[in-house]
């Protein structure tokens, strides 16, 4: 392997990019980050100015009832819109692969929603949602039901926004389990349903078990691409009305940039991903548990 | 057998059916959009079902004086090509040196470490950061700061996608190279780079479309005239009286990569998807 040993510039080269972009535009902006939430940032002649106030931003977020808001309609969402996900998704894996001649078109067609904007997916069901115009509406008066203020009533809103979600990426569940439920050994069910276990009995005591890993997986996967949610509240409702469907990265991205608080913006953000990070520990920990 | 056999035709059957409504639920609000943007502002505020088709909104989204969406249209194309094909050429250079250029493993663990981690964190808080160190250094709200933020943001998935593409490559075959006496780029461009092509073009769409959809970091740091074409949209609604057919048209235009992908990448994005989640 003497050629290996001639190859170490190529071997710190190949490293270099990732190595900074690492350093400089991912570490240092998240210290950056760090260090602005002790401070407090005032502008004079177009210079910044901070000062150190300690844990005053973390002291302030405990009575921010919109931080309070952000936190807990995230949650709701993710909960509500994750467990739907995976449950439909795994119904239409199920069923995908039972009739598996014909699932590539479906594959295809689910894929859609997956690729398009998120801003996209708001735009469509901001004009769905229409009071006046909106094709949901409409479909509602067709069986004799009155319209609904599907956005602007503070008690909908937020279901509003969870259905555009599940509707949005339940296609993302569905193709991870499927690819799950097609990689299920066959043999097993065969032989189950030789020693005449049920339908129902051979997927709780052979698929579902099998598929738990996976299920497991796809769960978190959504859940942190829920927590992030923005795209589709930011065209739907703002946040509002009130405090209905304000979610957390609207509650950041509004201390950041409209108000321009960027000392208490990364308090919060920083309380985030610590949050974050340890349910995500915790799920991990838990997980590992139970597999052992 | 034969009620069994009966018994299984009409569960298929009730399988289809769910299928198929799941399938029309999903493309339903795609076909609205589409006919939304043909109709006028009148025809849609009417709930007209019968309508004559009008191209106006296309005309005026495209080349009306006061649209910016051409402007964001190139915006984006610029934004998310350059980003992409940074992300993969670092990443594929990267993800090749961890994994057969010995490295120790705490270097290794680091890189997968801040892949994973990188990922839990709400792209918002990291526009925010962003946001400051480029006014810092004069960058702010120019394209090139746009690109290096996405470079960033999809480097940690490009990183990953690649090294469990190139895992699946033996070994033996760049030895074989070395040994001819090969030189390091050679070995790359001759040996891994064309076994690997699927798994590149794979990356490549999912790492392109993501570009093109992010919204919260291309609000952050893009102003009117560096503006891509999800923030041009979410102007749409922000406008005091709405152009809900000119949004509509806007959005369906919007949507032609993501289209185009799926037209011709369906086998790739599917791979890239679950190779993606579940490795």
């Amino acid at each position: 392997m003497a050629n290996f040993s001639g190859r170490r510039s190529a071997r710190y080269l190949s490293i270099l990019p990732a190595f900074l972009f690492l350093v400089l535009l991912s570490a240092l902006p998240l210290f950056n980050l760090l260090a602005l939430s002790f401070a407090e940032v005032s502008w004079s002649g177009g210079e910044s100015q901070w000062s150190w106030v300690g844990l005053n931003n973390y002291m302030a977020l405990g009575s921010d009832a919109l931080f309070k808001a952000g936190i807990l309609n995230t949650i709701i969402l993710v909960v509500v819109a994750t467990t739907a996900q995976v449950t439909i998704g795994l119904m239409l894996a199920l069923a995908c692969s039972r009739v598996g001649h014909r699932s590539r078109i479906y594959r295809t067609l689910f894929l859609l929603p997956i690729l398009i904007p998120g801003i996209i997916i708001g735009a469509i069901w901001r004009l769905m949602y229409n009071y006046q115009f909106g094709v949901v509406n409409q479909i509602l008066e067709l069986v004799g039901l009155g319209p609904v203020d599907w956005l602007g009533s503070s008690s909908l809103a937020l279901m509003s926004v969870i259905i555009v979600d599940i509707w949005h990426w339940t296609p993302f569940s569905f193709l991870l389990l499927l690819a799950a439920v097609e990689a299920l050994p066959k043999d097993v069910s065969e032989a189950a349903q030789i020693d005449g276990a049920s339908k129902w009995k051979e997927f709780r005591r052979i698929s579902l078990p099998l598929l738990w890993p996976a299920i497991f997986t796809t769960f978190v996967f959504r859940a942190i691409i829920a927590f992030k949610v923005f795209d589709e509240v930011y065209l739907l409702t703002g946040g509002g009305p009130g405090t209905a469907t304000e979610v957390i990265s609207f509650t950041i991205y509004q201390r950041f940039f409209i108000q321009d608080n960027p000392g208490y913006g990364s308090a919060m953000s920083v309380t985030v991903i610590f949050i974050i990070a340890a349910v995500i520990a915790v799920a991990m920990t838990r997980q590992r548990s139970r597999s052992q | 057998m034969s009620t069994r056999s009966k018994q299984n035709l009409s569960v298929d059957r009730a399988l289809l059916g769910f299928l198929f409504l799941a399938a029309t639920l999903t493309i339903g609000p795609f076909l609205w959009i589409a006919l939304a943007s043909f109709k006028t502002q009148i025809a849609l505020l009417m709930g007209t079902v019968k309508f004559t088709p009008v191209g106006m909104n296309y005309d005026e989204v495209l080349f009306g004086n006061t649209s910016t969406f051409a402007r964001n249209f190139l915006n984006s194309i610029l934004v998310a090509s350059i980003s992409t094909m940074a992300a993969m050429t670092i990443g594929f250079l990267a993800g090749y040196s961890l994994l057969r250029l010995r490295w120790p493993g705490w270097v290794v663990n680091l890189f997968l470490l801040w892949a994973v981690v990188f990922n839990l964190v709400p792209p918002v808080t990291l526009a925010g950061a962003w946001y400051e160190l480029f006014r810092g250094i004069g960058l702010s709200n120019d394209t090139v700061a746009l690109i290096l933020a996405h470079t960033t943001l999809h480097l940690p998935m490009a990183l990953w996608l690649l090294s469990s593409f190139l895992r699946e490559i033996p070994r033996e075959l760049e030895e074989a190279a070395f040994i001819d006496g090969a030189s390091f780029v050679k070995t790359l461009w001759r040996v891994v780079i064309p076994i690997m092509t699927p798994g590149l073009v794979s990356t490549g769409i999912l790492v392109f479309i993501f570009s093109w959809n992010e919204f919260p970091v291309a609000l952050a740091l893009t102003n009117n005239t560096s503006a891509t074409v999800p923030v041009g949209i979410a102007k749409f609604a922000q406008e005091n009286e709405i152009k809900y057919t000119q949004m509509a048209a806007a959005s369906v235009l919007s949507a032609i990569p993501a289209l185009l992908a799926l037209m011709f990448g369906q086998r790739y994005i599917v791979k890239g998807l679950t190779a993606g989640a579940v490795k």
